[in-house]
Protein backbone atom coordinates (compact mmCIF):
# COMPACT_ATOMS: atom_id res chain seq x y z
CA UNK A 1 0.00 0.00 0.00
CA UNK A 2 1.17 3.48 -0.86
CA UNK A 3 -0.61 6.16 1.19
CA UNK A 4 -1.89 9.32 -0.45
CA UNK A 5 0.04 11.59 1.92
CA UNK A 6 3.33 10.29 0.58
CA UNK A 7 2.56 12.07 -2.69
CA UNK A 8 3.19 15.33 -0.84
CA UNK A 9 6.73 14.31 0.02
CA UNK A 10 9.42 15.04 -2.55
CA UNK A 11 9.83 11.86 -4.63
CA UNK A 12 13.54 11.56 -3.84
CA UNK A 13 12.89 11.76 -0.08
CA UNK A 14 10.02 9.25 0.26
CA UNK A 15 12.06 6.13 0.90
CA UNK A 16 14.22 7.87 3.49
CA UNK A 17 11.21 9.28 5.32
CA UNK A 18 9.51 5.90 5.51
CA UNK A 19 12.72 4.26 6.72
CA UNK A 20 13.02 6.88 9.46
CA UNK A 21 9.38 6.47 10.50
CA UNK A 22 9.88 2.72 10.76
CA UNK A 23 13.00 3.27 12.82
CA UNK A 24 11.16 5.69 15.14
CA UNK A 25 8.34 3.15 15.49
CA UNK A 26 10.88 0.65 16.75
CA UNK A 27 12.35 3.16 19.18
CA UNK A 28 8.98 3.92 20.80
CA UNK A 29 7.81 1.81 23.75
CA UNK A 30 4.12 1.89 24.54
CA UNK A 31 4.66 0.80 28.14
CA UNK A 32 7.09 3.59 28.75
CA UNK A 33 6.22 6.18 26.14
CA UNK A 34 9.08 8.63 26.00
CA UNK A 35 8.27 10.69 22.91
CA UNK A 36 5.54 11.35 20.40
CA UNK A 37 5.57 12.93 16.96
CA UNK A 38 4.11 16.43 16.86
CA UNK A 39 4.10 19.30 14.33
CA UNK A 40 3.11 19.15 10.70
CA UNK A 41 3.82 15.48 10.02
CA UNK A 42 0.81 14.08 11.94
CA UNK A 43 -1.39 16.59 10.09
CA UNK A 44 0.05 15.45 6.78
CA UNK A 45 -0.27 11.75 7.57
CA UNK A 46 -3.86 12.19 8.78
CA UNK A 47 -4.79 13.87 5.51
CA UNK A 48 -5.22 17.49 6.60
CA UNK A 49 -2.36 18.95 4.54
CA UNK A 50 -2.11 18.51 0.80
CA UNK A 51 0.87 20.42 -0.53
CA UNK A 52 4.46 19.53 -1.23
CA UNK A 53 7.12 21.10 0.97
CA UNK A 54 10.17 19.97 2.93
CA UNK A 55 8.65 18.26 5.98
CA UNK A 56 10.50 17.98 9.25
CA UNK A 57 9.98 15.40 11.97
CA UNK A 58 9.37 16.92 15.39
CA UNK A 59 9.71 14.64 18.40
CA UNK A 60 8.27 15.86 21.68
CA UNK A 61 9.89 14.22 24.71
CA UNK A 62 8.53 13.75 28.18
CA UNK A 63 11.47 15.63 29.72
CA UNK A 64 15.17 16.45 29.30
CA UNK A 65 16.19 13.11 30.76
CA UNK A 66 14.00 11.27 28.28
CA UNK A 67 15.55 13.23 25.43
CA UNK A 68 19.08 12.40 26.56
CA UNK A 69 18.19 8.72 26.97
CA UNK A 70 16.80 8.68 23.44
CA UNK A 71 19.99 10.25 22.09
CA UNK A 72 22.07 7.50 23.68
CA UNK A 73 19.75 4.65 22.65
CA UNK A 74 21.24 2.25 20.09
CA UNK A 75 19.93 2.84 16.59
CA UNK A 76 20.29 0.93 13.31
CA UNK A 77 23.87 0.72 12.05
CA UNK A 78 22.89 2.06 8.65
CA UNK A 79 21.38 5.20 10.15
CA UNK A 80 23.55 8.32 10.16
CA UNK A 81 22.67 11.17 12.49
CA UNK A 82 24.31 14.57 12.16
CA UNK A 83 23.83 17.01 15.01
CA UNK A 84 23.24 20.58 13.89
CA UNK A 85 23.44 22.07 17.39
CA UNK A 86 26.60 21.92 19.44
CA UNK A 87 24.60 21.50 22.64
CA UNK A 88 20.99 21.37 23.82
CA UNK A 89 19.31 24.72 23.13
CA UNK A 90 17.74 25.60 26.45
CA UNK A 91 15.36 28.50 27.04
CA UNK A 92 12.77 29.19 29.72
CA UNK A 93 10.12 26.71 28.59
CA UNK A 94 11.66 24.88 25.65
CA UNK A 95 14.67 22.64 25.21
CA UNK A 96 15.48 21.68 21.65
CA UNK A 97 18.10 19.87 19.64
CA UNK A 98 18.27 19.84 15.85
CA UNK A 99 19.54 16.85 13.89
CA UNK A 100 19.47 15.36 10.41
CA UNK A 101 18.89 11.64 9.82
CA UNK A 102 19.75 9.61 6.75
CA UNK A 103 19.91 5.97 5.75
CA UNK A 104 21.75 6.92 2.60
CA UNK A 105 22.58 10.47 1.54
CA UNK A 106 19.10 11.96 1.59
CA UNK A 107 18.70 13.89 4.82
CA UNK A 108 15.64 14.50 6.92
CA UNK A 109 15.50 17.06 9.71
CA UNK A 110 14.55 15.46 13.02
CA UNK A 111 14.09 17.96 15.84
CA UNK A 112 14.02 16.89 19.49
CA UNK A 113 11.87 19.08 21.70
CA UNK A 114 10.90 19.31 25.36
CA UNK A 115 8.17 21.83 26.23
CA UNK A 116 7.14 22.21 29.81
CA UNK A 117 3.69 20.68 30.34
CA UNK A 118 3.05 19.73 26.73
CA UNK A 119 3.95 16.04 26.74
CA UNK A 120 1.18 15.43 29.27
CA UNK A 121 -1.15 17.57 27.20
CA UNK A 122 -0.64 15.38 24.13
CA UNK A 123 -0.32 12.05 25.93
CA UNK A 124 -2.41 12.67 29.05
CA UNK A 125 -4.33 9.45 28.52
CA UNK A 126 -1.89 6.99 27.01
CA UNK A 127 -4.47 4.20 27.28
CA UNK A 128 -6.64 6.10 24.80
CA UNK A 129 -3.78 7.08 22.52
CA UNK A 130 -3.87 4.97 19.38
CA UNK A 131 -0.72 4.61 17.29
CA UNK A 132 -0.74 5.42 13.61
CA UNK A 133 -0.29 2.05 11.94
CA UNK A 134 0.35 1.40 8.31
CA UNK A 135 2.45 -0.86 6.12
CA UNK A 136 3.98 1.13 3.31
CA UNK A 137 5.60 -0.37 0.27
CA UNK A 138 8.33 1.66 -1.36
CA UNK A 139 10.64 0.23 -4.01
CA UNK A 140 9.11 -3.22 -3.41
CA UNK A 141 10.05 -3.21 0.27
CA UNK A 142 7.49 -3.18 3.09
CA UNK A 143 7.96 -0.74 5.93
CA UNK A 144 5.89 -1.13 9.08
CA UNK A 145 4.89 2.09 10.77
CA UNK A 146 3.36 1.92 14.25
CA UNK A 147 3.93 5.34 15.68
CA UNK A 148 2.44 7.37 18.48
CA UNK A 149 1.65 10.78 17.09
CA UNK A 150 -0.14 13.79 18.51
CA UNK A 151 -3.88 13.96 17.81
CA UNK A 152 -4.34 16.55 15.03
CA UNK A 153 -7.01 18.38 17.03
CA UNK A 154 -4.61 18.69 19.98
CA UNK A 155 -2.03 20.19 17.63
CA UNK A 156 -4.55 22.83 16.62
CA UNK A 157 -5.42 23.64 20.24
CA UNK A 158 -1.76 24.21 20.97
CA UNK A 159 -1.28 26.34 17.87
CA UNK A 160 -4.33 28.51 18.57
CA UNK A 161 -3.11 29.53 22.00
CA UNK A 162 0.58 29.74 21.11
CA UNK A 163 2.13 33.19 21.66
CA UNK A 164 3.83 32.70 18.28
CA UNK A 165 0.44 32.46 16.58
CA UNK A 166 -0.85 35.52 18.47
CA UNK A 167 2.15 37.45 17.17
CA UNK A 168 1.67 36.14 13.62
CA UNK A 169 -1.95 37.31 13.68
CA UNK A 170 -1.06 40.73 15.09
CA UNK A 171 1.67 41.30 12.51
CA UNK A 172 -0.37 39.66 9.75
CA UNK A 173 2.40 37.25 8.84
CA UNK A 174 0.87 35.53 5.84
CA UNK A 175 3.66 32.96 5.65
CA UNK A 176 2.88 31.66 9.16
CA UNK A 177 3.05 27.88 9.10
CA UNK A 178 0.94 27.62 12.26
CA UNK A 179 -1.88 29.69 10.76
CA UNK A 180 -1.79 27.59 7.62
CA UNK A 181 -2.26 24.46 9.71
CA UNK A 182 -5.07 26.01 11.74
CA UNK A 183 -6.99 27.03 8.62
CA UNK A 184 -6.40 23.62 7.02
CA UNK A 185 -7.88 21.74 9.97
CA UNK A 186 -10.67 24.30 10.38
CA UNK A 187 -11.65 23.84 6.72
CA UNK A 188 -11.94 20.08 7.21
CA UNK A 189 -13.66 20.11 10.58
CA UNK A 190 -15.76 23.26 10.82
CA UNK A 191 -19.08 21.44 10.57
CA UNK A 192 -18.00 18.61 12.86
CA UNK A 193 -19.55 19.24 16.30
CA UNK A 194 -17.39 16.53 17.82
CA UNK A 195 -14.34 18.59 16.81
CA UNK A 196 -15.63 21.72 18.54
CA UNK A 197 -16.60 19.85 21.68
CA UNK A 198 -13.21 18.13 21.77
CA UNK A 199 -11.10 21.24 21.34
CA UNK A 200 -13.08 23.28 23.87
CA UNK A 201 -12.61 20.55 26.47
CA UNK A 202 -8.95 19.93 25.63
CA UNK A 203 -8.05 23.61 25.64
CA UNK A 204 -9.00 23.73 29.33
CA UNK A 205 -5.79 21.82 30.06
CA UNK A 206 -3.79 24.78 28.78
CA UNK A 207 -5.86 27.90 29.40
CA UNK A 208 -9.36 29.14 30.14
CA UNK A 209 -12.10 28.27 27.67
CA UNK A 210 -12.77 31.99 27.27
CA UNK A 211 -9.16 32.70 26.28
CA UNK A 212 -9.09 29.83 23.81
CA UNK A 213 -12.34 30.89 22.17
CA UNK A 214 -11.25 34.53 21.96
CA UNK A 215 -7.97 33.57 20.28
CA UNK A 216 -9.61 31.22 17.80
CA UNK A 217 -12.24 33.86 17.02
CA UNK A 218 -9.53 36.45 16.42
CA UNK A 219 -7.80 34.10 13.96
CA UNK A 220 -10.96 33.34 12.02
CA UNK A 221 -12.01 37.00 12.00
CA UNK A 222 -8.63 37.92 10.53
CA UNK A 223 -8.84 35.35 7.72
CA UNK A 224 -8.89 37.89 4.91
CA UNK A 225 -5.98 39.96 6.28
CA UNK A 226 -3.98 36.77 6.72
CA UNK A 227 -4.53 35.66 3.12
CA UNK A 228 -7.29 33.13 3.82
CA UNK A 229 -10.21 35.18 2.51
CA UNK A 230 -11.07 32.31 0.17
CA UNK A 231 -11.99 30.10 3.12
CA UNK A 232 -15.60 30.42 4.16
CA UNK A 233 -15.90 31.14 7.86
CA UNK A 234 -19.25 29.73 8.89
CA UNK A 235 -21.59 31.74 11.08
CA UNK A 236 -22.06 28.60 13.21
CA UNK A 237 -18.33 28.60 14.01
CA UNK A 238 -18.48 32.24 15.04
CA UNK A 239 -21.50 31.56 17.28
CA UNK A 240 -19.71 28.65 18.94
CA UNK A 241 -16.67 30.81 19.60
CA UNK A 242 -18.73 33.72 20.87
CA UNK A 243 -20.73 31.46 23.17
CA UNK B 1 32.11 18.45 -12.56
CA UNK B 2 29.86 18.33 -9.52
CA UNK B 3 29.06 21.37 -7.47
CA UNK B 4 28.11 22.04 -3.85
CA UNK B 5 26.87 25.49 -2.85
CA UNK B 6 26.34 26.57 0.75
CA UNK B 7 23.98 29.34 1.85
CA UNK B 8 23.73 30.67 5.40
CA UNK B 9 20.87 33.02 6.22
CA UNK B 10 21.41 34.71 9.57
CA UNK B 11 19.73 37.27 11.73
CA UNK B 12 17.30 37.23 14.60
CA UNK B 13 14.17 35.23 15.37
CA UNK B 14 10.99 36.46 13.72
CA UNK B 15 12.71 37.75 10.57
CA UNK B 16 11.50 34.79 8.52
CA UNK B 17 14.95 33.38 7.80
CA UNK B 18 14.05 29.79 8.60
CA UNK B 19 11.17 29.98 6.15
CA UNK B 20 13.43 31.62 3.55
CA UNK B 21 15.86 28.71 3.97
CA UNK B 22 13.09 26.19 3.51
CA UNK B 23 11.89 27.97 0.36
CA UNK B 24 15.41 27.93 -1.10
CA UNK B 25 15.83 24.21 -0.36
CA UNK B 26 12.38 23.36 -1.74
CA UNK B 27 13.05 25.42 -4.87
CA UNK B 28 16.32 23.61 -5.50
CA UNK B 29 15.09 20.10 -4.73
CA UNK B 30 11.41 19.97 -5.60
CA UNK B 31 11.29 22.39 -8.53
CA UNK B 32 14.84 22.38 -9.94
CA UNK B 33 15.53 18.66 -9.45
CA UNK B 34 18.77 19.22 -7.51
CA UNK B 35 19.63 17.87 -4.07
CA UNK B 36 19.27 20.12 -1.05
CA UNK B 37 19.42 20.07 2.72
CA UNK B 38 18.14 22.77 5.03
CA UNK B 39 18.94 23.18 8.68
CA UNK B 40 17.84 25.63 11.28
CA UNK B 41 19.02 26.74 14.64
CA UNK B 42 17.86 29.35 17.05
CA UNK B 43 19.53 31.18 19.85
CA UNK B 44 18.21 30.94 23.40
CA UNK B 45 14.93 32.67 22.50
CA UNK B 46 13.27 31.65 19.25
CA UNK B 47 11.73 35.09 18.74
CA UNK B 48 14.15 37.95 19.09
CA UNK B 49 17.21 35.79 19.75
CA UNK B 50 19.63 34.75 17.02
CA UNK B 51 18.37 32.65 14.15
CA UNK B 52 20.23 30.81 11.43
CA UNK B 53 19.24 28.69 8.51
CA UNK B 54 21.66 26.84 6.26
CA UNK B 55 20.93 25.44 2.85
CA UNK B 56 23.22 23.20 0.85
CA UNK B 57 22.49 22.66 -2.81
CA UNK B 58 24.27 20.08 -4.91
CA UNK B 59 23.81 18.24 -8.17
CA UNK B 60 24.83 15.05 -6.37
CA UNK B 61 23.47 13.47 -3.20
CA UNK B 62 24.80 15.31 -0.16
CA UNK B 63 27.20 13.32 1.95
CA UNK B 64 27.44 15.81 4.83
CA UNK B 65 24.50 18.16 5.52
CA UNK B 66 26.26 20.85 7.58
CA UNK B 67 27.66 23.98 6.01
CA UNK B 68 31.44 24.23 6.38
CA UNK B 69 32.55 26.63 3.67
CA UNK B 70 29.96 29.31 3.05
CA UNK B 71 29.39 30.52 -0.52
CA UNK B 72 26.71 33.04 0.36
CA UNK B 73 26.08 34.62 3.73
CA UNK B 74 23.01 36.76 4.29
CA UNK B 75 23.14 38.96 7.39
CA UNK B 76 20.09 40.63 8.81
CA UNK B 77 21.83 41.78 12.00
CA UNK B 78 25.25 43.21 12.85
CA UNK B 79 25.76 40.44 15.39
CA UNK B 80 25.22 37.74 12.75
CA UNK B 81 27.62 39.48 10.36
CA UNK B 82 30.35 39.77 12.98
CA UNK B 83 29.87 36.16 14.02
CA UNK B 84 29.76 34.42 10.65
CA UNK B 85 31.79 36.35 8.08
CA UNK B 86 34.92 34.33 8.84
CA UNK B 87 33.18 31.19 7.55
CA UNK B 88 32.76 32.67 4.08
CA UNK B 89 35.00 31.44 1.26
CA UNK B 90 37.40 33.91 -0.39
CA UNK B 91 35.32 33.55 -3.52
CA UNK B 92 32.06 33.85 -1.57
CA UNK B 93 29.44 36.55 -1.26
CA UNK B 94 28.16 38.43 1.76
CA UNK B 95 24.81 40.15 1.40
CA UNK B 96 23.93 42.48 4.25
CA UNK B 97 20.72 44.29 5.09
CA UNK B 98 22.18 47.78 5.45
CA UNK B 99 19.04 48.80 7.34
CA UNK B 100 20.67 46.96 10.28
CA UNK B 101 24.28 46.19 9.38
CA UNK B 102 26.63 49.16 9.18
CA UNK B 103 30.06 47.82 10.07
CA UNK B 104 31.16 45.77 7.09
CA UNK B 105 33.70 42.96 7.46
CA UNK B 106 37.00 42.97 5.59
CA UNK B 107 38.04 40.06 3.41
CA UNK B 108 38.49 38.74 -0.10
CA UNK B 109 34.80 37.91 -0.45
CA UNK B 110 32.40 40.16 -2.32
CA UNK B 111 30.07 42.29 -0.22
CA UNK B 112 26.72 43.59 -1.39
CA UNK B 113 24.81 46.05 0.75
CA UNK B 114 21.10 46.57 0.25
CA UNK B 115 18.68 48.17 2.72
CA UNK B 116 16.49 45.08 2.37
CA UNK B 117 13.99 45.85 5.13
CA UNK B 118 13.57 49.47 3.98
CA UNK B 119 13.09 48.27 0.42
CA UNK B 120 10.43 45.81 1.56
CA UNK B 121 8.61 48.53 3.44
CA UNK B 122 8.84 51.26 0.80
CA UNK B 123 8.62 49.30 -2.43
CA UNK B 124 6.40 46.40 -1.41
CA UNK B 125 4.50 48.05 1.42
CA UNK B 126 5.33 45.53 4.14
CA UNK B 127 8.61 45.28 6.06
CA UNK B 128 7.78 41.68 6.98
CA UNK B 129 8.40 40.49 3.43
CA UNK B 130 12.06 41.46 3.71
CA UNK B 131 12.89 37.75 3.75
CA UNK B 132 11.22 37.28 0.36
CA UNK B 133 12.97 40.38 -1.05
CA UNK B 134 16.23 38.82 0.17
CA UNK B 135 15.37 35.60 -1.67
CA UNK B 136 15.00 37.58 -4.89
CA UNK B 137 18.40 39.21 -4.40
CA UNK B 138 20.07 35.90 -3.55
CA UNK B 139 18.51 34.12 -6.52
CA UNK B 140 19.75 36.76 -8.95
CA UNK B 141 23.22 37.16 -7.42
CA UNK B 142 24.05 33.47 -7.20
CA UNK B 143 22.28 31.98 -10.21
CA UNK B 144 22.29 28.58 -8.48
CA UNK B 145 18.54 28.06 -8.29
CA UNK B 146 16.22 29.15 -11.10
CA UNK B 147 13.85 32.08 -10.60
CA UNK B 148 10.94 29.95 -11.71
CA UNK B 149 11.76 27.33 -9.07
CA UNK B 150 11.97 29.92 -6.30
CA UNK B 151 8.69 31.48 -7.44
CA UNK B 152 7.02 28.07 -7.37
CA UNK B 153 8.40 27.35 -3.91
CA UNK B 154 7.17 30.73 -2.63
CA UNK B 155 3.71 30.07 -4.04
CA UNK B 156 3.55 26.70 -2.35
CA UNK B 157 4.31 28.33 0.99
CA UNK B 158 1.88 31.27 1.01
CA UNK B 159 -1.92 31.42 1.15
CA UNK B 160 -3.79 32.22 -2.05
CA UNK B 161 -4.70 35.70 -0.85
CA UNK B 162 -1.09 36.86 -0.58
CA UNK B 163 0.49 35.38 -3.68
CA UNK B 164 0.67 38.71 -5.49
CA UNK B 165 2.34 40.54 -2.60
CA UNK B 166 4.96 37.85 -2.10
CA UNK B 167 5.77 37.56 -5.80
CA UNK B 168 6.08 41.35 -5.93
CA UNK B 169 8.55 41.18 -3.04
CA UNK B 170 10.55 38.49 -4.83
CA UNK B 171 10.68 40.47 -8.08
CA UNK B 172 11.68 43.67 -6.27
CA UNK B 173 14.60 41.66 -4.87
CA UNK B 174 15.55 40.41 -8.34
CA UNK B 175 15.59 43.99 -9.67
CA UNK B 176 17.68 45.26 -6.77
CA UNK B 177 20.24 42.56 -7.46
CA UNK B 178 20.33 43.41 -11.16
CA UNK B 179 21.15 47.00 -10.21
CA UNK B 180 24.09 46.10 -7.98
CA UNK B 181 25.55 43.12 -9.85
Amino acid sequence: MYPDWLNYVDRKRRLNLVQILQCLSQLQERANLNFIVIGALPLLMRGYLAYKVYWDIDLLFRDDTGMKEFMKKPKPKMLRIVEYDEALMVSKNITSFHTAWAFDRIWFNVDYIVRKGFFNFYAHDIGQLMPYTETITVHNTNFIICLYMAHPWDIIVEKVISPRTTRDVELQIDTSIDLRHIFAVYTSEKTNLEFWHYIFEKAKLLCSEHEFKAKFLKILSSATELGYGHIEISSDSIKLLQG
Amino acid sequence: MSFRYEFRLSGSGGQGLILAGKILAEAAAIYDGKNATQSQSYGPEARGGSSRSEVIVSDEEIDYPKAVNIDLLLCFTQEACDKYYTDVKDTGIILVDSSYVTNLPQGKFKIYTVPITDVAEKEVGKALVANIVALGIITELTDIISKKAVESAILSRVPKGTEELNLKAFNVGIKKAQQIK
